[in-house]
């Protein structure tokens, strides 16, 4: 992948974090006297990092459900090309 | 409350699911009973049998013997002893990367079998037989849908700060590690760090939007709990820290050390020779451990360890213990450990009480040692007197095999071309006074064709 190519994407995947961040991310969270609940584990987790770790988590299983769709409208249209072309040579 | 036979080990003790002990000279674990359902889970799902035949994971046997706190205990397994014990500040860029990807590849593997990664410090890595292996096998919790991974922030703190600094900033920052004990702030990796990393969205959101959010929320009482991450967004996050580590390079180039081989002052007869003095000191003593001091890339420590022996080959410079490493993996060798070393600051013990990770000293004795062209950079270089180093190295080995370069050698020469010779007592006699009086000379060679002449010295005292 090219550097320009890298640099649109990562700005346009850091774009929504940077708007979401300050506004519904920690908007969202309502500050309370019962403290961070995030599953087992002895170590504290650290709220900040589960915040984040939720945001970025969006957005990177986003890019994997998109990258899997992605392939499979691609093997999808191959498919369909493929049997066209096998029509057409069919006498 | 223990038995007096057992003794708890000093690093384990903050996972109240259980701890290390001692018992007879033999590593055990128990398992604590508020556990148990996670460790039949591990034991039972099938994760325990994939870890361990992809030797992700250090295998156990259970043990019938009486726990140490019966009154909390479910099992005592014993796990397979690792032969040399070495910390996250004493790896070299490739083993850091190493540990951390698998440490994502055991977390990855946990998931199939919904169980995730409890801790995500690099203190729960070893090496064993050249290869990282996950050493905690207390650390898998059961996993429910829409449970964040508790260990992100310790594994951004332990592995990506670390790795990302090493990469975009300085090799030598990983010895920051030595000073955070549960890995680097994100805060300080984020600061140090180049401009040009915030537009990698992995570095970006794992580190610098990851402090950020560290900091907004520092001191509050958050509630958490009704934030979802699903599965597909967890398999994100470990991909994408997959991918950000993969793409982590480093060179070892440009340093007057990784070339020192090249570089050295020996014909190739004298070369020879000292590899066949070295050699035959070896099978003289057939050591079942040696440490390399100042090894450089290594070659001298592959006489010992392609005999078999458990080498560890130690070096302070980056570049060297890099090469060294990349060689080992290249050629799969299962008997070296190349370690990042400052013998003149070995790694001290850190911790609570200092005593969570263990000094480089106490993990000794060796049963051999080789100090090779190493001699003229701790006295000249560092200013240590010989009989300093003397009591040094008679503390870590048995056997000692060593190499005297006299001062007019091209080497030592090189060393004192900046800088005012105050070594007037540098002399070979006055090293053979001084380690006289801690190591009987059972034999010495004069290296052929240069000044130089090799010891095998045996510890009166051991």
């Amino acid at each position: 992948m090219s550097v320009s190519r890298r640099l649109v994407i990562t700005i346009a995947c850091a774009i929504p974090v940077l708007l979401i961040l300050p506004e519904t991310a920690y908007g969202s969270v309502t500050p309370s006297g019962s403290g961070v609940s995030a599953g087992v584990g002895y170590i504290d987790p650290g709220a900040g990092s589960i915040i984040i770790q939720i945001i970025v988590g969006a957005i990177a299983g986003g890019l994997a459900l998109a990258a899997m769709y992605w392939k499979r409208a691609k093997a999808f249209l191959a498919n369909l090309v493929a049997k066209r072309r096998s029509n057409d040579d069919k006498p | 409350m223990t038995t007096n036979r057992s003794e708890q080990l000093p690093g384990s003790f903050r996972d109240p699911d259980g701890f290390l002990f001692h018992r007879d000279g033999v590593l055990y674990r128990q398992v604590n009973v508020p556990y148990k359902r996670d460790y039949d889970h591990l034991m039972a799902s099938g994760l325990y049998q994939v870890l361990i035949q992809a030797d992700m994971l250090i295998p156990h046997e259970e043990s019938v013997m009486d726990a140490p706190r019966g009154d909390i205990a479910y099992k005592v397994i014993r796990p397979e002893p690792i032969p040399f014990v070495s910390y996250p500040y004493e790896w070299c860029f490739g083993q850091l990367r190493d540990a951390a990807l698998m440490t994502l590849r055991v977390q990855r593997t946990a998931l199939q079998f919904n169980m995730s990664l409890k801790d995500g410090s690099g203190f729960n890595t070893q090496f064993r037989k050249g290869k990282p292996v996950f050493i905690d096998t207390l650390s898998f919790a059961q996993y429910h849908e829409g449970q964040p991974w508790v260990a992100y922030r310790q594994f951004c703190q332990h592995f990506l700060a670390p790795l990302a600094l090493m990469a975009y900033k300085d090799i030598r920052l990983n010895q920051l590690l030595r000073i955070y004990v549960d890995g680097l702030p994100l805060d300080l990796a984020s600061s140090l760090l180049p401009a040009s990393t915030r537009v990698k969205f992995s570095l970006l959101s794992h580190i610098h939007l990851h402090a950020r959010s560290q900091a907004h929320f520092a001191g509050r009482a958050v509630n958490t709990s009704g934030h979802r991450l699903s599965r597909m967004g967890l398999l994100g996050i470990i991909d994408n820290l997959e991918s950000a580590i993969r793409g982590m390079k480093w060179q070892p180039v440009g340093t007057e050390w990784a070339e020192y081989y090249e570089d050295t002052n020996y014909s190739a007869e004298a070369s020879q020779h000292k590899r066949q003095v070295v050699a035959e000191y070896l099978d003289t003593i057939k050591p079942a451990s040696v440490w390399d001091l100042g090894a450089n890339a290594g070659i001298f420590s592959r006489l010992a360890s392609d005999r078999g022996t458990l080498t560890i080959s130690v070096d302070s410079d980056a570049a060297a213990v890099e090469k060294n490493y990349l060689d080992a993996v290249a050629r799969g060798e299962t008997h070296i450990l190349p370690l990042m070393v400052d013998l003149s600051n070995p790694s001290p013990g850190i911790g609570w009480e200092n005593k969570e990770r263990v000094s480089f000293i106490e993990r000794g004795p060796a049963d051999a040692a080789m100090a090779l062209a190493l001699i003229h950079h701790l006295a000249i270089s560092n200013n240590l007197p010989l009989g300093r180093i003397a009591s040094f190295l008679a503390e870590i080995c048995r056997y000692l095999i060593i190499e005297f370069v006299p001062k007019d050698d091209s080497q030592v020469q090189r060393l004192l071309r900046t800088r005012e010779d105050v070594f007037a007592d540098y002399t070979q006699q006055s090293f053979e006074n001084e380690f006289r009086r801690y190591f009987a000379l059972e034999e010495s060679v004069a290296i052929r064709e240069s000044q130089r002449t090799l010891y095998l010295m045996r510890n009166m005292r051991r």
